[in-house]
């Protein structure tokens, strides 16, 4: 791959990814969560997105595990920071679109020029659908050529 | 596995033998942690990141499929996560 591909991966992505990896799943999550860890894509993140994937695993183990999750997602993906600030001025522009909830997910894909925003979430990706980056499923990322 | 002797310089600072490190791939800047085993007894131990965040995501996974969530519970308990970190 010449230029690494910038993708926003939602949390779903890692608790299911995280579910299949510990059943030796071969599935589609699991797959983006190997390309993240092994530094073929580029995660996309901000904050809340960040706080999302903490909040998640302190609910589901607790807040040291999801402290340390967090650090090793950071630590080893190094991801491409947006910060809140810039996505807070542009979300005005596209807050009649797109729910309130994801609508700095999206914004922040908007700034970092993203590739894929990835998600299982079709209401999500339906909503997102637009002309500068490619809303799709884990299963629709890795049928693209480079990853088959 | 074998044991190698090295002496020590003045500010705590040992070499690794060089086949060790070509082996090992520590380069300048890898991280090592070094584990006190008490009585005199250190274990040096190349920080391998990728591998740790692989076992999180393990640990995570079986505690997912311990509390019985399947794809769809996830995707909507991620999406109640969401609405509650945005509303935080």
């Amino acid at each position: 791959m010449s230029t690494m591909l910038k993708c926003f991966a939602d949390t779903n992505i890692i608790l299911i990814g995280a579910l299949d990896l510990s059943e030796n799943k071969i599935s589609d999550e699991a797959g983006i969560l190997n390309l993240i860890v092994e530094g073929e894509i580029k995660l996309i993140v901000t904050i809340q997105l960040l706080n999302e994937y903490h909040e998640a695993a302190k609910r589901l183990m607790d807040k040291d595990f999801a402290g340390w999750l967090r650090y090793l997602i950071v630590d080893v993906s190094k991801p491409i920071f947006i910060p809140d600030d810039v996505c807070k001025e542009l979300e005005p522009k596209f807050a009649s679109l797109i729910p309130k909830e994801d609508l700095r997910h999206f914004v922040c894909c908007v700034v970092a020029e993203a590739d894929y925003l990835i998600s299982n979430n079709g209401e999500f990706l339906k909503k997102s659908k637009n002309d500068i980056f490619r809303c799709v499923t884990p299963k629709e990322f890795l049928s693209k050529e480079e990853f088959k | 596995m074998k044991a190698v002797t090295v002496r020590m310089g003045e500010k705590g600072q040992i070499t690794i033998p060089v086949d060790i490190r070509k082996r090992d791939k520590l380069d300048k800047g890898t991280q090592v942690e070094v584990v006190d085993l008490g009585e005199g007894s250190l274990f040096i131990n190349k920080i391998d990141r990728k591998k740790e965040l692989l076992l999180a995501f393990r640990i995570l996974g079986r505690r997912i499929k311990e509390k019985g969530y399947n794809k769809d519970k996830l995707i909507d308990f991620c999406r109640k996560v969401r609405r509650d970190v945005y509303n935080a």
